[in-house]
């Protein structure tokens, strides 16, 4: 059900301020494993499934991802644009896209041939401004099917890889919605004390700023952030956290030590794996906007391992979303039968 | 037309069998005769009216890439087959081996890359497929130093009857070929699928040298970079302004009594054409026009965008002038005199 709900959900976009526009795909998976939904008024999409107590718990995963925006319609039905989040701009060389106009309208971002192009040139940084998507209209026609503002996303067709091992685009931070869709599923199981918010907040690729406003308005009293981690490569340092070794519990200032402390032993306690690291100050996760968000909301955070992040092809292992999911059921669970505020206390 | 199917099979150079295998089986179909030589070639026969030794060619391979090493966490080193410009291999899908294992070539994280990193393409001995195992041993179960990739890309008919597809350079040659063929004309002539052009002209030589034309026509995906930016006369070709006659490449001084008695059947048949404005690259027509004593060519193209690349792109109407522009230079041919 992971696979099939992050193959549906990464086929559509979400580019960040635009996540309004396909959120029943949202709507379809988590309804069955929660009792109420709203919004708040930046588009974060809050499931809650209601407890016997009054302690609030909040699970932010976002929904948004990194995309293009229109800027002009050019000669030739070429499109320039502008992009939406952070990416590589040799990412997008040689890749389709779907453009969002009036219809939906294939289109191509390509370079010159390298029969037509010196040495020099290719070894040149590409950047945004140089590269146009290619429509294959004439301009009027173009004009006729998009506008200025109109937004675009890179096409990947989600793949399977080997083992449980698999590749979209926007798996940052789609993992992760997973992961809440998987604790929501093993909370139903239970009868929690707890209130759980599932949010999948709204534009944190460019700034964090769904979750400083769907917190605020569920006023929890933990949170639980949720976003992916860079996965080893034959590029990285050989520490780095490898895929399909477990979730990666973060140490650092803007996470609570105590909470942590409890997620950790409850991990050893029931056998789920896990890796760790050392994030001194910025986490660059929802967690920052958390952490002082109302008077202050302890956080922990747990992210999965992801390799290419940013591109087309981010590459996840389930296992790891499937051992988040539980740990975190598992995790709440522990909670309700504790004294919170004696956790929580300095 | 064939070029849907024949644009989603893998032909790396050297490893074309996946193509070969098709158009062995519409050849069958057709009811052509043909054989494959000892290279790997496709030798079809088209018998009707006789007046000279016609021979028109299309490779069957394209550019991709080549297995050099697995290292000890499974991830897979390659070696460009063909030109390979590194900047396109950013961020794809690709299909290893034999029983096309599904990988994807990444990139290190923009968030982990030095200011001077960002935007700079990633030297290909730095690249590596990720088929999502762990380990050498893993990985080695599937794949095996020596096998070919193959970009990953399906074919999409988009915009204003334009085409996306991989390998456009050239199934839109071998495509054309398979039309003509199947069209059964009362015109003489052979039907050459050739191995091995990108990595230097290989099968086209050893076909010629069996087939000794009096009349070499080379069907090609050719470059085209009419793209915001980049002058025209800088461009090569433009895309939608009909087939493309070549004059002066890399590896070719086309007869120019020939090239302008092409272009004379064009006008006549009224099909659009235009001449290729750049002289870099290089096709088949390089070795047939040098076989034994020597031998006449013609290049007919189809103007591809984004050649080389996963998603390259070209005009349907591009691809019929190109086909009736060949069909009316073989009729012409065997006229007589």
């Amino acid at each position: 059900m992971l696979k099939e709900f992050l193959f549906d959900v990464c086929s559509a976009q979400f580019i960040s301020g635009f996540e309004h526009i396909n959120g029943d795909i949202l709507t379809k998976y988590f309804q069955p494993y929660t009792d109420s939904f709203e919004k708040d008024k930046l588009g974060s999409y809050i499931f809650k499934s209601s407890g016997s107590n009054d302690t609030k718990i909040m699970l932010a995963a976002h929904i948004d991802e990194i995309g293009l925006m229109v800027t002009g319609i050019l000669d030739g039905g070429f499109l320039s644009f502008t992009t939406v989040g952070g990416f590589n701009s040799a990412s997008l060389i040689a890749q389709d896209v779907t453009v969002y106009g009036k219809e939906n309208i294939f289109g191509v971002v390509g370079i010159k041939p390298p029969h037509l192009t010196s040495e020099e040139e290719r070894k040149k940084p590409i950047k945004i401004k140089e590269l146009y998507i290619d429509t294959g209209y004439t301009k009027e026609e173009l004009e006729k099917k998009v506008k200025i503002g109109d937004i675009a996303t890179v096409n990947r067709e989600p793949l399977s890889l080997q083992g449980s091992v698999i590749s979209a685009k926007a798996f940052d931070d789609r993992a992760c919605v997973a992961v809440m869709l998987e604790a929501a599923k093993e909370l139903k199981k239970i009868s929690h004390k707890s209130n759980v918010y599932f949010t999948a907040t709204a534009q944190e690729e460019t700034g964090l700023r769904g979750a400083k406003t769907s917190s605020y308005k569920i006023a929890p009293d933990i949170g639980i952030v949720l976003d992916v981690g860079f996965g080893k490569t034959p590029d990285m340092p050989s520490d780095s956290p490898e895929l399909g070794k477990g979730p990666i519990v973060a140490y650092g200032g803007r996470l609570n030590p105590k909470l942590i402390k409890k997620f950790v032993e409850t991990c050893k306690k029931y056998n789920y794996p896990m890796q760790y690291e050392a994030v001194p100050s910025r986490t660059g996760t929802d967690t920052d906007a958390l952490q002082i968000s109302r008077d202050g909301i302890p956080c922990i955070l747990l992210s999965i391992p992801l390799r290419y992040m940013h591109t087309s092809v981010e590459t996840i292992d389930l296992y790891d979303v499937e051992i988040a999911g539980k740990a975190i059921a598992r995790f709440i669970n522990e909670l309700d039968n504790s004294d919170l505020e004696e956790i929580l206390c300095f | 037309m064939f070029l849907n199917e024949l644009t989603e099979l893998s032909g790396v150079s050297g490893c074309e069998y996946e193509v070969r295998n098709y158009i062995k089986g519409k050849l069958s179909e057709i009811g052509c005769e043909f054989y494959v030589d000892k290279l790997g070639n496709i030798i079809a026969h088209n018998k009707g009216k006789k007046n000279k030794n016609i021979m028109v060619s299309a490779h069957m391979d394209e550019v991709g890439l080549i297995v050099s090493c697995i290292d000890s966490d499974g991830f897979i080193k390659f070696k460009a087959v063909g030109g390979i410009d590194q900047r396109v291999l950013n961020s794809k899908v690709v299909l290893v081996g034999e029983n096309n294992i599904p990988g994807v070539i990444g990139s290190k994280a923009v968030h982990l890359m030095s200011d001077k990193e960002r935007g700079n393409s990633i030297p290909i001995d730095k690249l590596y497929i990720d088929i999502g195992t762990s380990t050498k041993e893993e990985t080695e179960k599937l794949v095996n130093v020596g096998d070919y990739a193959a970009f990953k890309s399906d074919y999409v008919e988009f915009g204003d009857n334009m085409i996306k597809a991989k390998a456009l350079d050239n199934r839109a040659g071998c495509s054309i070929i398979l039309e003509l063929l199947s069209q059964k004309l009362d015109a003489d002539f052979y039907g050459v699928f050739t191995v091995m052009e990108e990595v230097g002209l290989r099968g086209a030589e050893a076909a010629a040298y069996q087939l000794e034309p009096d009349l070499g026509i080379v069907l090609e995906g050719t470059v085209c970079a009419d793209m915001p930016e980049v002058d025209e006369h800088e461009s090569s070709t433009l895309i939608g302004k009909g087939a493309v006659l070549s004059l002066m490449d890399n590896a070719t001084i086309y007869d120019i009594d020939v090239v302008r008695s092409v272009a004379k059947i064009a006008e006549d048949n009224n099909i659009t054409y235009q001449y290729r404005r750049s002289t870099s690259g290089a096709n088949d027509a390089g070795v047939i026009h040098k076989i034994k004593n020597g031998a006449k060519v013609a290049a007919i193209s189809v103007p591809c965008r984004y050649i080389h690349s996963s998603i390259s792109v070209a005009s349907k109407n591009d691809l019929y002038s190109a086909l009736k522009l060949t069909k009316q230079v073989i009729i012409e041919n065997q006229k007589g005199e």
